[in-house]
């Protein structure tokens, strides 16, 4: 019995002392209203982009980030083109003007004991047609976080 | 007048406010002492229900020409590659995790017939938010596509003698718009990949250290290495760059395997 119960409490201490990450997905990319035939510019830094937060525990540790999206968001019948813009800065701050990078290709951070927290920040630039039916839109989301450092 | 329209792109299930899923831990080492393993998958969602599957591809960080590092997927895998795909096991594979739940992966490792040497694999943890769509009301716009998070770590499988070194092929440095761009370029030697540090110190001419960087760094064939230091407002002179490679690394959990340290040096003179 004793032997068992040594064994779960090493187990328990080895996984909260292992390097891990969290992932967090805080807020939607809200477009709002559009006009037809008009672009609508939602910045990475603005209240509406959308807002991730990557988490360690204090661990050295490499990730890249990348998305994986679609070219187009898609309502009920209809498709609209769509390119996104993304950020990125340290802590979980709202108001933080953030490091653009390409969204597509990728960008690349580094955790410490110091830097335990990015913000990621996602915009997008759409272009309704000049006859574009109403409705929600809605969009595949893919966030592939890499560990590089191992 | 231009009608408006209301558009809104939905990431996530309306009303989950807030998601969270978290991978520990991220890197694991087995061999043939310790062919089990887990890994800990926990949904921090107050609200939202998540589901979970784990496949393992064969991968490992490669560099491109800038020194920008990602994980190379070989589309089709070599005999001579050392993957661990075909004989390590996760247990369960697929999940759902309710809020606030966690699951515990048991990773099992059956290999036959190894050569010496270190086996790699890249554990792919997808994770999405269970939807529930209506499919009662055909005119309802359905709003369930959603994000979903690729979590990529690191496994790695030692066989008996296992060994591993570098060579420090080339170091090149300038000092441009405020700060030192420093590239770096590694062999691994050895049989196994060298994960370690990468230190860089600058020292001005009277030898005093002015910056000092580490970063992890993992090679395991090659890596080209760029690092950008800022240094703004430095006088003008000669600095010395002085990068060094080592396995020194502090990771708790982590069984890093010892291997040489290679240093290098270079002078980078600031005219302006």
């Amino acid at each position: 019995m004793k032997k068992t119960l040594l064994v779960v409490i090493i187990l328990i201490a080895s996984a909260c002392s292992a390097q891990q990450l969290q992932v967090s997905y805080v807020s939607d990319l809200n477009i709002g209203h559009m006009v037809p035939g008009a672009n609508k510019h939602i910045s990475e830094n603005s209240s509406d982009a959308g807002k991730f937060v990557i988490t360690g525990n204090g661990s050295v540790m490499t990730v890249s980030v990348s998305f994986n999206f679609s070219r187009t968001i898609s309502g009920s019948r209809e498709e609209m083109p769509v390119k996104y813009s993304a950020s990125y800065s340290t802590g979980s701050g709202d108001n933080r003007k953030g490091v653009l990078f390409d969204p597509y290709s990728g960008t690349t951070l580094t955790f410490d004991g110091k830097t335990r927290e990015y913000t990621i920040k996602l915009g997008a630039l759409l272009k309704a047609a000049a006859v574009q039916q109403a409705g929600v839109y809605s969009s595949p989301v893919i966030m592939i976080i890499n560990v590089i450092s191992n | 007048m231009k009608k408006l329209f209301d558009i809104l792109i939905i990431l996530l299930i309306a009303g989950s406010v807030y998601a969270q899923v978290t991978v520990a831990p991220v890197t694991l080492h087995m061999s043939d002492a310790d062919k089990n393993g887990y890994i800990v998958i926990k949904n921090n969602s107050k609200t939202a229900s998540w589901e979970v599957s784990i496949l393992m591809k064969f991968g490992y960080p490669v560099s491109d020409s800038t020194g920008k590092t990602y994980i190379c997927f070989p589309e089709t895998e070599n005999e001579s590659d050392p993957s661990a795909v075909d004989w390590i096991s996760f247990f369960p594979r697929k999940f759902i995790l309710k809020p606030q739940e966690e699951q515990t992966v048991r990773i099992s490792a059956k290999p036959k017939d190894l050569a010496d040497g270190e086996y790699w694999g890249r554990p792919v943890v997808t994770s999405h938010p269970v939807i529930s769509i209506d499919d009662d009301n055909g005119e309802k716009i359905n709003a369930g596509v959603g994000v979903e998070f690729r979590t990529v770590i690191a496994l790695n499988y030692r066989k008996g003698n296992v060994y591993t070194g570098i060579r420090f092929d080339t170091l090149i440095a300038a000092y441009e718009n405020g700060k030192f761009i420093v590239k770096s370029n590694f062999s691994r030697e050895g049989n196994s990949a060298y994960l370690g540090n990468l230190v860089i110190k600058i020292f001005d001419e009277s030898g005093k250290k002015i910056k000092e960087m580490r970063q992890d760094i993992s090679v395991y064939y090659s890596l080209n290495k760029s690092i950008e230091i800022p240094a703004e407002k430095l006088p003008k002179g000669r600095y010395t760059i002085e990068a060094s490679i080592n396995t020194d690394r502090d990771e708790p959990g982590a069984k890093i395997l010892k291997g040489n340290t290679a240093s290098r040096k270079i002078i980078v003179t600031k005219n302006q």
